[in-house]
């Protein structure tokens, strides 16, 4: 992007001829204004060029800026004057930090001996050229996959270590940590500081990134940048970062406050906040919050349990009061009842039973009685009994002087046979 | 019923004593059954009555002291 252009400066031969023609020697030596005025025939020589760097320093006096610009790459710098009329014409929003493409005159100041490089016109790096370079990466990290949604972490839920990438003392620090701790006041913090803007910045970032990513303590790590222009914001799509942060292990959140023109690391990080202070959030769940979605969550588990244990005491007191648990003696009761009842009859029976037996009994005697001898022996009838006791049947048992004793009704007599009868008689 | 191969109440899950408790009940009611089982049924239910109120108390017990352990 360097051209020359020839200004037509004249040679070394615009010097005088009488100063000195040929080479310095001590015993020939060139004045000072021969000295200077060579260098200056020299370096006029080079006429302006087309350089591109980054403004590192801009400093405006009486008009004029006094300023350094930096090689994009390697370590170079130069630095540069630009008069106000030059100013004028160029754009107002150059500052510090910008890259820029510069027409540069390097002047040598004969009188001074000093080399100034004069600005004769200065604009921004193409932005158009920027972007398509951008667009282009872009296209080849999504088409490795490195943006794709399946290789998006989680974070965890509630992290005990937060990695922070940003730059040292920035507004992007403070909200970081102040809303964090707001949110939840133990958390803890590791931060590593890194140049968030210029030609350091993408070195910086990834070693830091990387410095976090192999701390095992560390279990999510947000990359942190209170906003800024397209141009400050470059770094954070540096190939180099952007593969990092692919690589790394720990949860990466990126938090460069800007909206459009999102910078690469936006897409690889596993999430995107808008600004610190949102990073913060979304890290970090609120103590607050949480304590009372816990407190809700378990109140109504109470709420639900309490009734359950409520509607079953209130079943087990309805089986426990039903007459067959309540009461059991009743069961008892019907049947001791029966078993009464059961008895007293089955004495009745007996009862009845020797009555009619003793009924039975008297009757029977009754009978006995009629048929007792001394009915027939009332009736004037008496019985002879031989001395053996047995009664006298017939007149041939009874010969003359056999002992008889006669039963009449009411008593013995003790008789003796007289005259042995015929068959037709007896002692009647 | 068999209520000689019932399992011991204590091993039995409040719902299965519960259960078991309402089909004690319900035999009970219905009657018909010998005297001598329906004494063993009645001590079965007290035992299956028992172990559900010692349950339910201990589960109230358990809420109170959440209950008082929350504030």
């Amino acid at each position: 992007m360097t051209g020359t252009t020839s200004t037509g400066a004249g040679p070394a031969g615009a010097v005088r001829a009488d100063a000195a023609d040929g080479p310095a020697t001590r015993d020939a030596p060139w004045s000072v204004s021969v000295l200077s005025t060579k260098i200056k025939g020299w370096i006029d020589r080079l006429g302006s060029v087309w350089v591109e760097g980054e403004i590192t320093q801009w400093g405006v006096s009486g008009g004029n800026v006094y300023g350094k610009l930096k090689d994009c790459d390697l370590d170079a710098t130069v630095s540069f004057t630009m008069w106000s009329s030059v100013r004028n014409r160029v754009p107002a929003d150059l500052k510090r930090g910008d890259r820029v493409i510069a027409l540069v005159k390097p002047d040598w100041w004969v009188k001074g001996g000093s080399l100034t490089m004069q600005v004769v016109d200065m604009r921004h790096v193409g932005l158009g050229d920027l972007l398509e370079r951008l667009e282009q990466l872009r296209r080849t990290l999504a088409a490795e996959g490195l943006f794709d949604a399946a290789a998006k972490k989680r974070l965890p839920f509630l992290p005990h270590c937060i990695g922070l990438v940003t730059g040292q003392g920035s507004d992007a620090e403070k909200d970081v940590v102040r809303n964090a701790r707001l949110r939840w006041p133990q958390v803890e913090f590791r931060t590593a500081y890194a140049a968030v803007q210029g030609d350091r910045a993408a070195r910086e970032l990834t070693g830091a990134l990387r410095r976090l990513d192999a701390d095992p303590e560390v279990d999510v790590i947000i990359i942190a940048r209170g906003g800024g222009d397209f141009q400050n914001l470059l770094p954070f799509s540096d190939e180099t970062l952007v593969r990092a942060a692919a690589a790394a292990s720990t949860p990466i959140v990126s938090a460069i406050g800007h909206e459009a023109d999102r910078p690469l690391l936006d897409e690889v990080a596993d999430l995107r906040a808008s600004t610190p202070t949102d990073a913060a959030k979304r890290v970090v769940p609120d103590v607050g919050e949480e304590l009372v979605r816990m407190r809700q969550a378990r109140s109504r588990m109470l709420a639900r349990v309490t009734s359950l244990v409520g509607h079953e005491i209130q079943a087990i007191g309805q089986l426990r009061s039903r007459p067959v648990l309540a009461t059991p003696e009743r069961a008892l009761d019907v049947r001791a009842e029966e078993l009464t009842r059961w008895s007293a009859r089955s004495s009745e029976l007996v009862d009845r039973a020797v009555e009619s037996a003793a009924r039975r009994v008297d009757e029977l005697a009754g009978h006995q009685r009629a048929l007792s001898p001394q009915r027939t022996l009332d009736r004037g009838y008496a019985i002879a009994l031989l001395p053996d006791g047995s009664a006298l049947r017939h007149a041939s048992d009874a010969p003359a002087g056999t002992s008889l004793a006669l039963t009449v009704a009411d008593g013995v007599l003790s008789t003796t046979v007289d005259d042995a009868g015929g068959d037709d008689g007896g002692a009647r | 019923m068999t209520q000689q191969t019932a399992p011991d109440v204590a091993g039995l899950s409040y719902e299965q004593a519960r259960d078991e408790l309402v089909r004690v009940v319900g035999e009970l009611e219905q009657g018909g059954v010998p005297l001598e089982q329906s004494l063993a049924l009645w001590e079965r239910g007290e035992a299956l009555a028992r172990r559900c109120e010692e349950w339910l108390a201990g589960a109230r017990a358990r809420l109170d002291a959440a209950r008082a352990g929350e504030g």
